[in-house]
């Protein structure tokens, strides 16, 4: 997977910068287009058995997809498309919990985690998958039904535009509603911080991943999160409990850091043995290492 | 209960600079930001502290600055603990008669003891009253009590005695008697003038009052002021003040036998009157007068006829040690009695018994029992002339000297001769230019003195030759060399007779044997009334006469006994001063204020470390 670059058109994905465009079709499509424009492989290898087009063979591609037949009439080398089957129901969770309103670099971690959806979205309904969305706190809040109906897309890049900030979360508790309810095998992407009980999250995507579903999990933290950056002393107000705590943070800055790597390593490790994709990403970065990811794990799967 | 005073209170004022860190408290008590964060959890479980369990701390702090402030402005001012309230808060009222010679004057004491009847009476309700007797001594005949009756039926009992009027020690026992509440002392008293000239001045402070009550005055007085008798002629000093009669008559007594009387006519202060008759050698005499409107207590004096009494000096020696001393000592006869025992002979309690004076000459052979009854006599008051001479050890005589002063082992010296250090000491300032004679001598071998001691004189070599030393309350004087012709040829000059005189008599500390006495210095064995007693120790007899100080019927105005009593209010604040001063020196209880301040700043710097 490439690197995620702040130059070029690459820049274009800095969820600064999408922030700025104007609807939320267009910052996906933005996303999707921009991050596929950069690769020399085609992430489509395998989705699908139907043939859709002849390419030029460019550089990177699949010797195995070059049509032989075309070469020997036309003396070029052509690749073979193919475009995907709408076989699969995929549900975008996102968490709207108070704390995904957190932002330290000007896209709040729900911002993010919008734009994500919403790439996500219009990547898979480009890919005629059928696509829901269900946002949540401590419970559900919105939910969009998976379809792949032409208007799917609209209807949820609407659902995601008015996505707003709700009360305290509780990831496990949507994810073991969601699990009672699916009944057909499909793909479940969380998005969320992921700050709540780490063994209830795992446990609720365990759930999950128990009914046959694919789950993958974004992990979406601020810098300030990562590093804990702050220099004065400060009374840090918990943005879910209203807690407040007195804090010196050349004192508390290791304990902190070590708690949230344990943290993330704890996550990583148990939904890796879980099967579950678990895939962190950093609000300061640009989305397309967050679709990368996703298209990557999709590519394990198939 | 105890109570808490500070020394300086002004210095609490010091106490409102806590507003500043309470000032500082408030203002600051906001500094920090407030940040809104998403993952306050994990900065729970850091070393850190929640903003409840901050503000707590921060109320510590202040709590801990208030305290270091208040213990820094309690420290300046000198906190101590003042005695506990004795017996109840119950106010006192003493009810102080006086009864001394002056109020002797027919009718003087009944009008005071109808005053002291009157001011029992009018003691407030709620008091506790309280009967005390007073003229040179204060004598509390009933302690504070609610029984009023039993203080009445004392007031008839009180007499007048032949003591003198000191009320400062009146005073000082009725404060004692009141204690620490509030009181009233009422002075029934003739407002003798005298009874503020002594030098016991008492103290009464603010929160007792003195009231006076006047039992009235004498128009005038009489007294015998002294009694002489030379050769075999009795003269009498008679007194008067005031008014008196035109003649007056005297008469004298010897051995109850009247042997001459004499009229006169009192015309200045005094009358020198000489009875015509001769006066036997010995027995008592007393002269009387005849006043009856004066103090009855003053109208007779007393006398013993015959020679005094000789000092008795002990001088314990051999025979070779003790002639030049005996000697010397028995050329006065009059004043000195010499006694003499031998070292193994000496054993202590009855050799000392009645001794003025001991002269110590030799030491070896006396026993321990006679070395603990010297070590103690000393210490009881007795006065020791040592001579270390070649009889003398060192080692008992460096125990009489104390622990300051050691006695080394002798040395001969050649050409050696002594000089008087102090010329004005009592040994040496009746010999007057004479002292210098003492240069004249010569000394042979000298023991070495050692310590910081009082040297009265030294030897030509600058070492010390007499020295003095206080022993308990007694006195010894050590000549580094012997009085026995031996050491030093100092016995064949003429000044070794007045040196030896004048040092018996310095360390005798008056213990010289008196003929009179006052009735107020009369021994506790002897009733206190004017007369001719014998003092059981010393089987002497001496005559008791009362003070004629006391005679003197000089009165205060109220003004100037009510100022009087303002002195002594006065006197009390300064001695309560005194005394706060005294008892919070005693106390220090600023050093642990201090402590504890430090303390207290610790604990605030280890916890403001934490917090910043």
């Amino acid at each position: 997977m490439a690197a995620p670059s702040s130059g070029g058109e690459l820049r274009f994905l800095d969820p600064a910068v999408i922030a700025r465009i104007g609807s939320m079709e267009l910052k996906a499509r933005t996303i999707v287009e921009g991050a596929l424009a950069g690769l020399h492989r085609s992430p489509f290898k395998g989705f699908s058995v139907e043939f859709a087009e002849y390419r030029q063979y460019m550089p990177g591609d699949d010797l195995s997809t070059i049509d032989w037949k075309v070469f020997a009439r036309s003396d070029r080398y052509y690749v073979k498309k193919f475009e995907e089957e709408t076989t699969t129901e995929c549900r975008l969770l996102l968490d709207m919990s108070r704390s995904m309103g957190y932002g330290s670099r000007g896209v709040s971690k729900l911002e993010f985690g919008s734009y994500l959806a919403a790439a996500l979205g219009y990547l898979m309904h480009r890919q005629r998958d059928a696509v829901g969305f269900i946002g949540f706190d401590d419970r559900i809040v919105t939910m969009l039904p998976p379809s792949a109906r032409p208007g799917q897309l609209r209807a949820l890049m609407v659902s995601l535009d008015r996505a707003t900030l709700g009360e305290r979360a509780n990831v496990s508790k949507p994810l073991h509603q969601l699990a009672q309810m699916l009944v057909k095998r499909g793909m479940v992407i969380l998005i969320s911080d992921l700050l709540d009980d780490p063994e209830q999250v795992v446990n609720g995507l365990k759930h999950l991943r128990f009914r046959g579903t694919d789950v993958i999990a974004f992990h979406v933290l601020d810098p300030d999160e990562l590093t804990f950056p702050f220099e004065s002393v400060a009374r840090f107000r918990d943005l879910e409990s209203d807690d407040e705590v007195m804090a010196t943070p050349s004192i508390v800055r290791e304990t902190y850091l070590r708690q949230i790597r344990d943290l993330n390593a704890f996550y990583e490790r148990e939904l890796r043995l879980a099967g579950i994709d678990y895939c962190r990403l950093d609000t300061s970065r640009p989305l397309d290492f967050a679709l990368m990811s996703y298209l990557s794990a999709r590519s394990r799967a198939v | 209960m105890n109570g808490l005073a500070f020394l300086y209170p002004a210095f609490l004022f010091g106490a409102l600079t806590v507003a500043v860190p309470i000032v500082l408290h408030l203002l600051k008590r906001e500094a920090a930001p407030l940040v809104p964060f998403s993952a306050v959890r994990f900065l729970k479980r850091a070393p850190v502290e929640q903003t409840r369990r901050k503000r707590i701390r921060e109320w510590l702090l202040l709590a801990l600055r208030v305290s270091a402030l208040l213990l820094l402005a309690g420290a300046f001012a000198r906190p101590y603990l003042t005695d506990a309230v004795a017996g109840g808060s119950a106010p006192v009222s003493v009810i102080a008669v006086d009864t001394s010679l002056s109020m002797s004057a027919p009718g003087t004491f009944d009008r005071a003891r109808d005053l002291a009847r009157e001011a029992a009476r009018r003691a407030p309700a709620g008091d506790l009253v309280a009967l005390l007797a007073f003229d040179d001594g204060a004598n509390p005949v009933v302690r504070p009590s609610a029984d009023r009756g039993s203080v009445v039926a004392m007031i008839d009992r009180l007499t007048p005695s032949y003591g003198g009027t000191n009320y400062g020690r009146a005073l000082a026992e009725a404060r004692a008697l009141i204690g620490s509440r509030r009181g009233r002392i009422a002075l029934v008293t003739d407002l003798q003038r005298r009874g503020w000239e002594t030098d016991d001045r008492g103290a009464v402070p603010a929160r007792v009052t003195v009231e006076v009550l006047d039992a009235g005055m004498v128009q005038g007085n009489l007294a015998v002021g002294s009694v002489t008798v030379e050769d075999e002629q009795a003269a009498a000093t008679l007194l008067h003040w005031g008014s008196v009669p035109a003649s007056v008559h005297a008469w004298l007594e010897v051995d109850g036998r009247r042997i001459g009387e004499i009229t006169f006519s009192p015309s200045a202060d005094y009358t020198n009157v000489t009875f015509p008759a001769k006066v036997p050698r010995s027995g008592a005499a007393v002269v009387r007068i005849e006043d009856r409107l004066g103090y009855q207590g003053d109208n007779e004096r007393f006398a013993v006829l015959g020679p005094p009494a000789a000092a008795r000096i002990l001088v314990i020696g051999n025979a070779g040690d003790t002639f030049y001393v005996e000697r010397a000592l028995n050329t006065d006869t009059t004043r000195f009695l010499v006694e003499t025992v031998r070292p193994e002979r000496f054993t202590g309690g009855d050799d000392l018994e009645g001794a003025a004076a001991v002269v110590l000459t030799a030491t070896r052979g006396i026993e321990r029992r006679g070395r603990d009854a010297l070590d103690g006599y000393v210490r009881g008051g007795g006065g020791m002339l040592v001579a270390s001479g070649g009889d003398v050890e060192a080692a008992f005589v460096s125990s009489l000297l104390g622990e300051e002063g050691r006695v080394g082992a002798s040395a001969a010296v050649v050409g050696v001769s002594v000089a008087v250090a102090d010329p004005r000491h009592p040994v040496f300032r009746p010999l007057g230019v004479y002292a210098g004679q003492l240069g004249a001598a010569t000394f042979k071998r000298i023991s070495q003195l050692h310590g910081p001691l009082k040297i009265l004189a030294r030897f030509s070599d600058g070492s010390p030759a007499l020295v003095e030393r206080s022993n308990g309350r007694g006195r010894v004087l050590l000549f580094a060399s012997d009085l026995a012709n031996r050491w030093n040829d100092l016995p064949l000059h003429p000044t070794f007779v007045p040196l030896v005189h004048e040092t018996i008599r310095y360390v005798m500390q008056g213990r010289e044997r008196t003929r009179e006495l006052l009735v107020a210095d009369a021994p506790a064995a002897v009733e206190r009334r004017p007369g001719v007693v014998l003092i059981p120790n010393t089987r002497d007899r001496v005559a008791l006469n009362v003070d004629t100080r006391e005679s003197n019927p000089t009165r205060l105005t109220a003004a100037e006994f009510r100022s009087a009593i303002a002195r002594l209010h006065q006197t009390a604040a300064f001695e309560a001063r005194v005394d706060a001063r005294t008892r919070e020196e005693q106390q220090s209880y600023w050093r642990y204020g201090l402590m504890v301040m430090l303390v207290a700043l610790a604990l605030e710097g280890l916890i403001g470390r934490r917090t910043t």
